[in-house]
């Protein structure tokens, strides 16, 4: 891959193939962290799509500075417009819980890798996360998984800092709950 | 306590950090043209499930306009004029005369046992048929067909032994059409394909159909002749067969008369086997889009209760699914007239439910509340529809049929995450045209 820095300002010039270079590289990484927010996948992706949208149309505003890891940089940046993105979509959605289970062939994991049975668990956690209620959902996944602080959630979301709290409380306990009733489940089939 | 939150906290970060997903397809297509013309804030048009609906639509409406052109290429293909008079067929028999005169034709006789010359005649066009259809002359056939032109044989008639040589498969195309007598209908003259079989077989019975036009004179005189045999021949071919067409039309979806929602539609193919003139049989796969609504206790929650919060009810649901719909049917065609009758169905219809989407209204714990649920595992229902309509065919030209058909779908088992009993009503059009 060509130099981040020489790329990034290639995409500033709206040159495409610069952008593509960055669509390509960072698709996977941008559906990741959708995903843990938006229920639905296809949904998901079209949340990423966005996101590109609204990266590529606003990336001169996006400062290289003096930090010498310009991709570090510009991963935490592209990842606050997506986390935003995903945020209005739930808005749209008036943060209505979903149901109806996660299709398998939507997780890549195959029974023969080594780590398969890691992959097991981080995706029954992940699918955890994604069936907390929406507001839970998304202040857990900002404070705990993408480091936000109250007071930044807050303003994100547009609601008072205690309501974030307590909305953390409650997907911690909701989760603790889950994990038991999972680890039960697991003792009964052995 | 804050450990296990820490070390919880930890482990989800770890899970989503390193939790595989499956790559998202490169939709790069769609984004490049927002980025080449837009500006200002983002808007998503390319919504996958837009895309879908909108190709149904294109498909439907491209499907009814190449329908409707061809239906009016061939009906101005199909002018026929019919010979009216005796003088105006003579007049044409000169026409045709005279266009062949210079092509030191072998004379053509009436013989004065007529009789017994049209028997053998009638036996000795057959063999032609044969030979049209296998014989070296195949590429004139198709040639001519391709022209859309037919031609007469003209025959021997002195010589009842007509072996090929004495055949003269003369090209005679017809002159504006008009050599038709008045009883061929302009169906039984088209020909419809370009397959030499089926244009022997037109041919044998636009021959065969042809009212004697005898010309006085031993020789020059052009015999064609009329046989019965046509017409059972045309009969046959009128009964039975296999044809295929489509159908759409707008549905209304309710369950336990609760009233209508905003109405669906479907879409798809058919086929069928005419098994005699009033009875056929028929198949086909429809795409159907079904909008209803209940109240929960229709809802079986067997299904879902695993993917729902525990003691949550049910109140009402407003849903919508795309189904897809093998029906068996039999057709019963009531008497009417030749180009038009009424007809009856009555068959059973396999779901295939590929999607469903169910807005609920449930309370949990004294608390009402709104949620939403999405299912794309595909479930079969087989024999889940009993089918019964009544409806109106009508022959239009060479094309085919039309038909408009209400109907109504009677639920013999539940559909669905919530086995709902959905029973559709509505108005199918149609177009089928006879294949063999």
């Amino acid at each position: 891959m060509e130099n981040i820095t020489y790329i990034i300002k290639g995409c500033i010039q709206r040159d495409h193939k610069y952008q593509r270079i960055i669509y390509n590289q960072y698709r996977g990484y941008a559906l990741k962290i959708v995903f843990r927010y938006i229920y639905r996948y296809d949904k998901a992706v079209d949340v990423v799509n966005d996101g590109f949208v609204k990266l590529f149309r606003s990336i001169e505003k996006f400062d290289l500075g003096d930090d010498t890891d310009h991709e570090r940089k510009f991963m935490g940046w592209f990842k606050r417009i997506l986390v935003n993105t995903a945020i209005d979509e739930l808005r749209r959605g008036s943060m209505l819980p979903e149901i109806g289970g996660i299709p398998e062939h939507v997780w890549d994991i195959k029974d023969n890798s080594q780590d398969a049975d890691q992959l097991l668990l981080y995706k029954d956690l992940i699918i955890l996360i994604k069936e907390l209620p929406p507001a839970c959902r998304v202040v857990f996944n900002l404070y705990v998984i993408d480091g936000y602080t109250h007071s930044e959630i807050a303003d994100m979301i547009k609601i008072p800092i205690g309501t974030s709290k307590s909305s953390l409380s409650r997907a911690r306990l909701l989760l603790q709950n889950s994990i038991k009733k999972m680890e039960e489940a697991k003792l009964c089939r052995m | 306590m804050p450990d296990v939150e820490d070390n919880m906290d930890e482990l989800f970060k770890k899970a989503a950090g390193g939790y595989s997903l499956k790559n998202a397809k490169d939709d790069w297509d769609k984004i490049a043209p927002l980025l080449e013309y837009s500006t200002g804030a983002a808007t998503a048009t390319y919504k996958t499930v837009s895309v879908k609906k909108y190709s149904i639509l294109l498909l439907a409406l491209s499907l009814f306009l190449f329908i409707a052109g061809f239906i009016a290429n061939n009906s101005r293909n199909k002018k026929v004029a019919p010979l009216t008079s005796k003088a105006e067929r003579k007049i044409l028999v000169e026409e045709i005369k005279e266009k062949y005169k210079n092509k030191n034709l072998d004379a053509v006789a009436v013989p004065n046992e007529k009789n017994a010359s049209k028997k053998k005649l009638l036996n000795n066009r057959k063999e032609d048929v044969k030979q049209n259809h296998l014989g070296p002359d195949t590429k004139n056939i198709t040639r001519l067909t391709k022209e859309r032109k037919y031609r007469y044989n003209i025959y021997d008639g002195e010589s009842d032994t007509r072996g090929s040589e004495k055949i003269l498969v003369a090209d005679v195309p017809v002159v504006n059409d008009k050599i038709f007598p008045e009883k061929i209908s302009n169906e039984k003259v088209i020909i419809k394909k370009h397959h030499p079989s089926e244009y022997a077989a037109n041919h044998f019975v636009l021959r065969q159909s042809i009212s004697a036009i005898q010309l006085p004179g031993k020789k020059d005189d052009i015999i064609i002749e009329k046989k019965v045999a046509v017409y059972s021949r045309e009969k046959v071919k009128k009964e039975q067969g296999v044809y295929i067409g489509f159908m759409f039309g707008p549905s209304f979806n309710q369950i336990k008369t609760q009233g209508l929602k905003k109405p669906g539609y479907d879409i798809g193919v058919i086929a069928g086997y005419q098994i005699s003139k009033s009875l056929s049989v028929e198949t086909g796969l429809m795409y159907d889009r079904k909008y209803y609504f209940s109240s929960g206790k229709y809802f079986d929650m067997s299904k879902v209760s695993a993917s729902m919060p525990a003691g949550m009810k049910v109140l009402s649901l407003d849903g919508s699914s795309a189904v897809f719909e093998i029906p068996v049917k039999i057709k019963y065609n009531l008497p009417g007239k030749s180009n038009s009758n009424f007809y009856s169905i009555a068959g059973i219809s396999t779901y295939i439910i590929s999607n469903e989407f169910n807005k609920y209204r449930v309370v949990t714990n004294g608390t009402e509340q709104n949620i939403t649920g999405t299912y794309n595992n595909s479930s079969r229902y087989l024999a889940a529809a009993l089918d019964l309509s009544l409806g109106y065919q009508s022959k239009i030209g060479s094309f085919g049929s039309i038909r408009i058909e209400p109907y109504v779908q009677m639920p013999l088992k539940g559909i669905g995450v919530g086995s709902l009993p959905v029973m559709t009503a509505g108005l199918h059009i149609g177009f089928t045209r006879l294949i063999h």
